[in-house]
């Protein structure tokens, strides 16, 4: 097929949303996969050297055409997007479920050390969130992992996209403003135990 | 009292206690293998400090609708749109809502046994026509006040079912928590 990145680029425009290499296969059948993984990275590039007012992104597990950053300011005054809102506590909340998942409620607590029932329920009714079932111990909880949404939102690859604990840690220490953090929880309580 | 917030305090309280008294033990060198006490605190604690800056790298991420937007007719869920916010039902309010109609139907018209006096079938038809007239009814205006508890189920039912077709679109008012249906 001569035309396949032209008709990817018209699926591209009209899916609702990230649309999977997968997803393209099934419809453009006589295509290999890499014929149609070559033509979106071609798509990307052309949106990269056009530098026009999107670009193409690879969210949630597809693929998906996006405003550039640069623009948001001028989109804001022609839509009014509900912005995320989240509290920091709801941040947090969903940062352990994303790194510690899958998770039961108590081990969220144990980590931030108060109740969140209120926080999970808000991130369940905004898609963050889902349950993924019981667990298979007493009182039966529901253990919970992130959705779909969660990555499209946060413009994640997959979970795998999510920066690692040790990246995060190294970028923190890279800042002097955060080296005190680097002395170590012991050290302040042997600091504590002297006064 | 809040006894959620007490129960914290009475815990964290007991917990650094503990840890104090299992310190000032003299602990004997050969028996190394013990975790220090002080870790039951501190684990969750740098736990809760990873998560803390984990979750401050998620804020700095390209969010969507926020710095970059994508092109979607279905985006009005994103969008403030006006006055009447309204957000999509899940089946436990429609349940919710079910529940409260059959609180209001008249006691003696519970017991009654009688056949099906309407399919689901044609009750899809009946209010097919209502929103070929009208374009969207609210919720309860499709459950007359004497009908009773089998014609309600069947209306009941006849919404499900219209839903699954997609012949429906259910959202509820934010404020006001009357849940409206549209044709689509």
């Amino acid at each position: 097929m001569e035309d396949i990145k032209n008709i990817i680029e018209s699926f591209l425009f009209v899916a609702e949303e990230p649309l999977t290499i997968d997803r393209i296969k099934s419809i453009l059948k006589q295509a290999e996969r890499n014929e149609i993984q070559s033509a979106l990275i071609e798509l990307s590039e052309e949106y990269e050297a056009r530098k026009g007012g999107f670009l193409l992104r690879e969210v949630a597990g597809g693929y998906q055409i996006r405003t550039r950053l640069e623009y948001r300011e001028w989109i804001k005054l022609l839509i009014q997007p509900k912005s995320l809102r989240l509290s920091k506590a709801a941040l947090e909340t969903l940062a352990i479920i994303a790194y510690k998942q899958p998770v039961i409620r108590s081990d969220i607590e144990y980590i931030r050390g108060v109740d969140c029932g209120g926080i999970l329920r808000m991130l369940l009714e905004r898609k963050l969130i889902r349950v993924l079932g019981r667990k298979e111990i007493p009182g039966r909880p529901l253990i919970y992992a992130t959705t779909k949404q969660f990555l499209e939102i946060f413009d994640l690859k997959d979970l795998k996209d999510l920066p690692t604990l040790e990246e995060i840690e190294a970028l923190e220490s890279e800042s002097p403003e955060n080296s005190t953090r680097e002395t170590s929880m012991i050290e302040t309580f042997e600091k504590g135990k002297n006064t | 009292m809040n006894i959620d917030f007490a129960g914290d305090f009475i815990v964290m309280a007991s917990t650094l206690a503990q840890i104090k008294s299992r310190m000032l033990l003299p602990a004997l060198e050969e028996e190394n293998d013990d975790e220090d006490p002080r870790l039951a605190i501190v684990k969750p604690l740098e736990e809760y400090l990873r998560m803390k800056s984990a979750a401050e790298q998620l804020t700095e991420r390209n969010l969507l609708w926020e710095d970059t937007f994508v092109r979607n007719p279905g985006q009005e869920d994103h969008l403030i749109n006006g006055e009447d916010e309204i957000i999509k039902v899940g089946l436990f309010e429609l349940i919710d809502a079910f529940q409260k109609i059959l609180k209001n139907i008249s006691p003696d018209s519970r017991v009654d046994i009688t056949a099906d006096s309407i399919s689901v079938k044609d009750r899809i038809a009946q209010i097919v026509d209502v929103f070929e007239a009208s374009g969207s009814i609210t919720f309860d205006e499709l459950f007359s006040k004497d009908s009773d508890k089998g014609e309600i189920i069947v209306t009941f039912l006849a919404i499900l079912e219209m839903v699954k077709l997609g012949l429906v679109r259910v959202v509820q008012n934010l404020r006001s928590g009357v849940i409206r249906l549209f044709y689509l």
